[in-house]
């Protein structure tokens, strides 16, 4: 009787069904292998190391001054401008030639040397030949010109200088 | 010792075809989730672990000697990844001891009502200790010899037959009843 209890349990074992995980179970699993399978391959050592270089190159210690300087706006720089242009200065010139010419012209008539002194009284012949010709009113006037002739000459040296 | 198809699979997958482990898996599934319930004793924390213990299995597979069945192998990894899961999940398996209990006492009071021998006899044996249910899985249900159940559990032979032996021994009061109808009904 307990042999056959014994057997009829087994069998009654033997016909229970397994327990089953539920359906989506194994394409859970390979795909968490799969996950798996990518995360060793990024961890492979080549990888790594090609990734985590030990010593970067480093640029030389002026280069981040370089950007900075290359980013900054280019500072202007002021051209120097005649203070008078060049057709005023033309026309003083041609002025001033006329005038000389004239004084010069002048002077050897009234100021006649048959002689021929030195070059320096012939200069200064011509400079009070010059004068006169404002005649002794106008002497502000012609000072007035040399001035500015002067002037346009260190305007013209300057503006030479910095260009 | 391993049947010849497993052997091809696993070679695939050790030669990097993940899918041929799918095969494995559909084969195996079962009676690995079998051996974490016995263990577990809920249904959401087996499947985890036996998960795991695929997980486990595969990443080892080049370590696989082919001394013993793959099979043996694989329950071998899910029994210590269950036994190591259960310590650590302690308190909520207590909880899931009662939820048994109770389907039991239901399963008697309806008893005169259904016949279904397969579902008492699957409540007598989750009624079971832990190892004895797994012995009892692993030796009439998947038919797994006792050297077979040593190597996945870690007991010694004798502690095997003497626990088998007990098992089938409260199986036997917890289903005299229908036992006794069963024996009736056949002389």
């Amino acid at each position: 009787m307990s042999n056959l209890k014994n057997d009829i349990l087994i069998k009654w074992i033997k016909n229970i069904d397994l327990d089953a995980p539920s359906a989506d179970f194994t394409d859970t699993l390979m795909e968490q292998l799969q996950i798996n399978v990518e995360l060793d391959l990024a961890s492979d050592e080549p990888f790594t190391d090609l990734v985590n270089l030990p010593d970067m190159d480093n640029p030389s210690s002026s280069f981040s001054e370089g950007i900075i300087s290359k980013l900054e706006p280019k500072r202007t720089t002021i051209p120097f401008q005649p203070i008078i242009g060049k057709k005023v200065v033309g026309i003083f010139i041609a002025l001033m030639f006329i005038l000389v010419s004239w004084s010069f012209l002048t002077s050897n008539t009234v100021h006649s040397n048959p002689s021929g002194d030195s070059e320096f009284e012939v200069i200064s012949n011509v400079l009070s030949s010059f004068l006169s010709t404002f005649n002794n009113e106008s002497t502000i006037i012609a000072l007035c010109i040399i001035t500015i002739n002067l002037l346009l000459g260190i305007d013209f040296l300057y503006k030479k200088r910095h260009s | 010792m391993i049947p010849s198809n497993d052997y091809i699979y696993i070679e695939r997958v050790l030669n990097g075809d993940l899918a041929a482990y799918t095969h494995l898996v559909n084969k195996y599934k079962n009676m690995a989730y079998t051996v974490a319930l016995k263990i577990m004793r809920n249904t959401e924390d087996a499947e985890d672990t036996t998960q795991e213990a695929f997980i486990k299995a595969y990443q080892q597979l080049h370590s696989f000697e082919k001394k013993s069945k793959f099979s043996t192998w694989l329950y071998t990894i899910v029994y210590r990844t269950a036994i190591y899961n259960a310590r650590k999940n302690q308190i909520k398996t207590q909880q899931i001891n009662e939820e048994v209990t109770f389907e039991y006492e239901s399963y008697e009071n309806d008893f005169l009502k259904t016949q279904d021998h397969q579902k008492y006899v699957k409540h007598a044996i989750d009624r079971l200790s832990e190892k004895e249910g797994l012995l009892i899985s692993l030796f009439y249900i998947n038919e797994n010899s006792i050297a077979e159940i040593k190597t996945i559990t870690g007991l010694s032979e004798s502690n095997i037959k003497v626990k088998l032996f007990r098992a089938r021994k409260k199986l036997k009061r917890e289903l005299k009843t229908l036992l006794k109808h069963e024996i009736n009904t056949l002389l």
